[in-house]
């Protein structure tokens, strides 16, 4: 943990280019340890790209992040361990089909040699038991729902015991009777104390859970307040019709 | 949709009658041309005679086959990972090594190694080593490209997920990426596993002692090219053959676990 007053997440002046897209423009964001934070918006304003920034999925095109002790854009040892210290939960899973479930988990924290297989198998074990899927541990991931997968997927980032958890749209891809399921896990996580910063659709969540929510729109940041104020008092008008469209 | 239904039904019939009757004066113009004495007069014991011969030779066959196949397909995948994250000087080595060695016949390849490179290098080679040079290094080639295509065609977000892991670069590639590109590969790899065992023939030219070589030396000696090559023709089928089932089998064994069975 970081020491209070020092943000865990400080990122400042991010710009980020596709081609001749301008997707991200000076967004600043710093998250403090332990807090949740929702990133919202309409598709297209840079919301993803912005969270796969922080993990170095994309390159960073201007500004920096700071993550923990470490500073992107960097070496990529430098990159390495920011990976090492951030979770990622994907909006498709993205979990090993050729690997068990229990081996999604392990292979992480065995490749990278923080732990010896019984050490990460049993860690892998109560991870399972933790999202409610302590059964399908010797399954391969099409044998479960969406729903399942995604909590797999989520025990697969914890696994290797991050600081922080990032969540592109995590129940976007999952059929509707499966959200909860997966929502449920996400809230159980936000009470535990880890950073979460989670790009989502789920305004009932984010309303629910977060301690920040912040707009995007157009690759800017337009919003960053908390739930009750984002909801009821923040006058930006393209937060108010993005709500009117989405509540 | 009604009327052309009736059609079909109707003209069923006739079709079914006109193909039979083609297929009958096929069969028939076919068996006038055969002479029979001659097929009576075939003497298949020469095939039991030469018995430990043909064993031996295509013991000998399978061993310049799989190995050119194995070592082809571990120097195939690593150079398949060059070409696609490599530095460009390194890419272009590579792709003109496939290139020039997918696009020139075996048969030249096999005299570029065993005469040529004698006199450009000072490198002698055994008729057996010349053939395994030359085919080890043909499959190199076809199976870079092939891995290649493999590789492609793993999801993107697959790297994405190891790479947000921490994994290691070699874990990446060896643990995640590999496997998934090697099961779709399968069934173009069988095919050009099948299609290098039958070339392996081509080496007879420099009677390097496999199959075909020791076939040709056979029938020479028995005067019965027509059996000999007759039964080697059902010995590489077959063989074919059953790689080829092998190779489906295993492609569903190993896809099993990645269809969904609910």
């Amino acid at each position: 943990m970081s020491p209070i007053g020092k943000p865990i997440v400080d990122a400042r002046g991010i710009n980020k280019s596709f081609n001749t897209a301008h997707v991200l423009k000076n967004v600043d964001l710093k998250v403090n340890a332990g807090e949740v934070v929702c990133i919202v918006g309409p598709s297209g304003s840079g919301k993803s790209t912005f969270l796969r920034l922080i993990n170095g999925l994309e390159d960073i095109d201007g500004g920096q992040i700071e993550v923990g002790e470490t500073t992107l854009p960097g070496a990529p040892k430098e990159l390495l361990s920011v990976r090492r210290n951030v979770g990622m939960v994907f909006q498709n899973f993205n979990l090993f089909p050729h690997l068990t479930v229990l081996e999604n988990l392990t292979l992480s924290p065995r490749r990278t040699g923080r732990m010896n297989r019984s050490g990460a198998e049993n860690k892998a074990r109560e991870l399972l038991k933790r999202v409610g899927i302590s059964e399908q541990s010797s399954k391969y991931p099409s044998q479960l729902s969406g729903g399942q997968q995604q909590r797999v997927a989520i025990a697969r980032a914890l696994a290797m015991e991050p600081q922080i958890l990032l969540f592109d749209e995590p129940t976007s891809a999952l059929d509707p009777e499966n959200v909860n399921e997966v929502l449920n896990v996400m809230k159980e996580l936000a009470s535990s104390g880890i950073t979460m910063i989670v790009v989502t659709h789920e305004m009932g969540f984010a309303r629910e859970v977060a301690d920040r929510i912040v707009f995007m729109a157009d690759g800017q940041l337009l919003v960053d307040a908390s739930p009750s104020q984002f909801f009821e008092h923040v006058e930006d008008e393209r937060l108010r019709s993005f709500l009117s469209k989405i509540l | 949709m009604l009327a052309s239904k009736k059609a079909l039904r109707q003209s069923l019939p006739w079709s079914y009658i006109i193909s039979t009757v083609i297929a009958l004066a096929v069969i028939a113009t076919v068996l006038n041309f055969v002479n029979f004495k001659a097929i009576a007069a075939l003497d298949f014991t020469v095939v039991y005679q030469y018995r430990y011969t043909f064993l031996w030779a295509i013991g000998t066959t399978l061993g310049i086959t799989s190995t050119a196949i194995v070592i082809g397909l571990i120097v195939g995948i690593v150079l398949a990972v060059l070409i696609i994250q490599g530095p460009r000087p390194v890419r272009m080595v590579v792709t003109a090594y496939v290139e020039i060695w997918r696009n020139t016949p075996l048969i030249v390849q096999l005299f570029w190694v065993h005469f040529a490179m004698p006199v450009v290098t000072g490198v002698n080679t055994t008729a057996l080593q010349s053939g395994l040079i030359a085919m080890t290094m043909q499959s190199a080639a076809y199976l870079t490209d092939i891995a290649r295509t493999g590789i492609l065609a793993v999801p993107k977000g697959q790297y994405e997920a190891a790479e947000a892991l921490g994994l290691p670069t070699w874990s990446k590639w060896v643990d995640i990426i590999l496997p998934q590109a090697l099961r779709i590969v399968i069934p173009p790899l069988a095919t050009i596993a099948v299609g290098f065992f039958k070339a392996s023939a081509i080496l007879s030219l420099l009677s390097v002692g496999e199959l075909m070589t020791q076939t040709k030396n056979i029938a020479t000696y028995t005067h019965k090219p027509i059996e000999v090559m007759t039964f080697v023709g059902l010995v590489y089928w077959a063989l074919g053959y059953s790689f080829g089932s092998l190779a489906y089998k295993l492609e569903d064994i190993l896809g099993s676990d990645q269809r969904a069975r609910r």
